[in-house]
């Protein structure tokens, strides 16, 4: 004969157990994941191991050298090129009066926004938005090989701003030739990878 | 069960029947035995079937209850691999010079391979360099493991990995990597398959590297001077035809080694066909007789002695006989020479004199107390001990004093010359960054007046004596060359020499020492002839401090300033001439 109180105890018995084995799933479940986790943090460190020594290995000094020679225009610095401050000639006493007109952009309207537009002309026929100072200031856009015929050097033009009467301005177009990744067989890590594995 | 079954019926049958009976009886009394057995085995069985639910039912109380060991799972056979065990090692700007990569090895069972044309075309696909043939064979050969392709990139392994292949399978391996690769191979050496260090600071530093933080070891080099001095070195070897060169920067006021190379050098990353000769570190391994650069110590010794003073004079005439040997000068002026013009000319005769005036005691203390009579203390395994005269005679001060005699390596030198000329102080030479605003402990050498004294010398000798070529406008280098003959046998070869040069800059304030050697080099077409240590190692020393002066920060001086030149006379009645020897309109 079943009395109420053992229905009662069987529901609990029966809750307890269903309890238990979720938990045990969820546990388990966790657990699976803790593993990925885990490995996904061995993936991620080895990766982020790899990405140093290839960047230390392309900071090669000879490396950088011959990429230096070969795509800049500038030499190493001398002895000569460097003077204390108490060589510089005396400095000026008077101030420019036209000092508060040079700093402020006066004109706000020709400094274009310096983002790369999808539309209107190509890249490389844009005109450079050099009415005052700030706009000078913007960063000089560097324009990728393929995105227009901008592939010979542009001159350093030097322009006078109409509104100012400041100094002249010195802006420098630099068309960036496409550096190729890979200057030798030396400059591949998976070939010195590879030869490491040869030392077996 | 009834026993008194059979009853006589008459006489003549009671023999069958007491027969009857007996069977009866005794078919009973077996019936009786039979349940015995039958009872007995139910009672064994019982008891041994209790006996395994309670063993069972311990064992379940205990595993459930008792047991602190978590539940077995299947996944923990799959546990990911440890982290690297080896930490880096890096420059003092943080560049690497040696670190550790994970990499996947691939190999293969092919007893699981099923269809070896298709794994071997597929796997020939994904990786390049991969020989479909060889890997056909290997895949369809009947052992149970071959290597396919050690050290995979990451990109590599993955384009494997996608390819699902049965028994072509993985291995982690952990690999050390060299990015600088031969540039800084002798300081910083190799390991082995083990990860176990064999040579230089892996192998000096092998604990530490290994210790569980896997904090990186930060040197004291300088990859970009280490560069420009490997570059300089090369260039001067490949001039001069030489059989090998060296040189080391250090800082002077801390002993630091900014740099260090030897000619020829290897490929640490494959250290088993490394020859002995590329292996040989000559910055510390080798033992050299120095020649000239020893009257460094010589002046410095008989000065800071207080028994030869700056302004003495030493007889440079007569060449000095003892025993079977004469002593005599190679730029002979006979005539009596000041301190200055013996270190000038780099005169035999009159630093003999000089080391027979402060005398030979006082020269073994100050050989011993510089570090010359044992090895370097630096941190590499990799060191020669000086070889020194024993007992130590007058014939071996009169030798020692210009460079013969006593063999020590290219580190004992630069290390006694960094304590001679920054203001006295000698400091253990270093491989570990020294950290900003670190005290660096250090023992007097020679009094600072001495330090002061040796500036000028070292400077004159830039400016008007051997080393004319390691002047380099801005830097006001000072130095001593050094050219000694090589032994060959018991004799001295007249045409093999070592070459060395020992630039410090700037001068006036000495932060940082150039020293650099070249073994056996032989005139080239631009040295009018000559192989001899100002025309050979002082201009590489001229072109590395001309370029590692801007990247270390060092302030151009103009030598022409009033405090220079008074900070660097060394006096009108010393040396028979004026200032305007030093004027920079002068054609040096």
């Amino acid at each position: 004969m079943l009395h109420k109180s053992d229905f009662l105890w069987l529901g609990l018995a029966a809750f307890a157990g269903v309890s238990l084995f979720s938990t045990s799933y969820r546990v388990q479940s966790l657990k699976d994941e803790k593993i990925a986790l885990e490995r996904q943090i061995v993936t991620e460190h080895d990766g982020i191991q790899v990405l140093k020594a290839e960047w230390s290995f392309l900071n090669d000094p000879a490396r950088l050298e011959q990429l230096a020679s070969n795509y800049l225009a500038l030499k190493p610095i001398v002895a000569t090129q460097i003077a204390g401050f108490d060589v510089l000639p005396p400095r000026p006493v008077t101030v420019p009066a036209s000092l508060n007109d040079t700093l402020a952009p006066r004109d706000p309207a020709p400094a274009q926004p310096s983002r790369i537009e999808g539309k209107g002309q190509p890249m490389g026929q844009r005109q450079a938005p050099i009415a005052t100072l700030a706009a000078a200031q913007a960063p000089v856009q560097l324009l990728p090989q393929h995105q227009g015929q901008s592939q010979q050097r542009r001159p350093i033009r030097t322009v006078r701003s109409a509104s100012a009467p400041g100094p002249a301005f010195a802006v420098a177009h630099v068309s960036t030739r496409a550096i190729p990744a890979r200057a030798s067989a030396r400059d591949d890590i998976g070939a010195l990878l590879t030869r490491m594995g040869r030392v077996q | 069960m009834n026993t008194e079954q059979g009853s006589p019926r008459d006489d003549g049958g009671e023999a069958r029947y007491s027969a009857e009976s007996r069977f009866h009886a005794r078919a009973i009394i077996g019936a009786n035995k039979a349940l015995e057995r039958g009872r007995d085995r139910l009672v064994v069985t019982g008891l041994l079937i209790v006996l395994a639910f309670t063993a069972v039912s311990v064992r379940l109380v205990g595993a459930t209850c008792f047991t602190d060991r978590e539940e077995v799972h299947i996944g923990h056979a799959a546990e990911p691999d440890a982290l690297l065990t080896r930490a880096d090692i890096l420059d003092r700007n943080g560049q690497q010079l040696a670190t550790s990569l994970a990499t996947a090895s691939l190999y293969a069972d092919p007893k699981l391979v099923l269809d070896a044309h298709e794994a071997a075309a597929k796997l020939a696909e994904a990786l390049p360099g991969l020989d479909y043939k060889e890997t056909y064979a290997k895949l369809s050969s009947n052992k149970r493991f071959v290597w396919l392709k050690r050290n995979l990139t990451p990109r590599q392994h993955q384009a494997v990995h996608v390819l699902g292949l049965p028994g072509i399978l993985f291995e982690r391996e952990e690999r050390r990597f060299y990015p600088p690769a031969s540039l800084t191979a002798h300081v910083v050496g190799y390991t082995g398959v083990d990860n176990v260090g064999l040579a230089g600071l892996e192998r000096s530093f092998d604990k530490p590297l290994k210790a569980e933080a896997l904090k990186p070891l930060q040197t004291s080099l300088d990859l970009r001077l280490q560069h420009i001095l490997r570059r300089e070195i090369a260039a001067g070897v490949e001039e001069f035809k030489a059989i090998g060169g060296n040189g080391i920067i250090m800082d002077v006021r801390t002993g630091e080694v900014l740099a260090m190379t030897s000619l020829p050098d290897f490929d640490p990353h494959e250290p088993g066909e490394i020859e002995d000769e590329q292996k040989f570190d000559r910055n510390t391994l080798g033992v050299y007789e120095m020649g000239s650069t020893f009257k460094i110590f010589n002046s410095a010794m008989s000065l800071d002695s207080g028994k030869v003073r700056f302004n003495d004079s030493f007889d440079a005439i007569n060449p000095i006989h003892i025993g079977r040997f004469t002593i005599s000068d190679y730029h002979g002026k006979h005539r009596m020479l000041s301190v200055s013009e013996i270190f000038e000319y780099s005169s035999n005769l009159g630093s003999v004199h000089m080391d027979l005036t402060a005398g030979v005691p006082t020269q073994q203390a100050f050989m011993s107390k510089i570090g010359f009579t044992k090895a370097v203390p630096i941190e590499l395994p990799e060191l020669g001990r000086p070889l020194i005269p024993h007992p130590w005679r007058e014939i071996n001060a009169m030798t020692i004093a210009f460079g013969h005699g006593m063999s020590v390596s290219p580190l004992h030198v630069v290390m006694g010359a960094s304590a001679v000329i920054n203001g006295g102080i000698l400091h253990k030479p270093t491989l570990l960054k020294v950290q900003p605003g670190q005290e660096v402990k250090g023992e007097r050498l020679v009094s600072e007046r001495t330090s002061q004294e040796m500036r000028k010398l070292f400077r004159i000798v830039v400016a008007e004596g051997t080393a004319k070529l390691a002047d380099v406008p801005g830097y006001l280098v000072g130095g001593k060359t050094g050219t000694a003959d090589k032994q060959r046998g018991r004799h001295y070869a007249t045409n093999a020499n070592l070459t060395s040069f020992i630039g410090v800059f700037p001068i006036n304030d000495p932060k940082y020492l150039v020293m650099v050697m070249f073994d056996e080099p032989r005139p080239s077409a631009s040295t009018h002839g000559f192989a001899t240590a100002g025309w050979t190692a002082a201009p590489a020393v001229g072109r590395v401090i001309k370029q590692i002066g801007p990247l270390l920060g060092v302030q151009p001086v103009d030598e022409t300033r009033p405090e220079i030149r008074d900070a660097l006379d060394i006096g009108t009645s010393a040396k028979g001439t004026n200032l305007a020897a030093y004027s920079p309109d002068d054609d040096h």
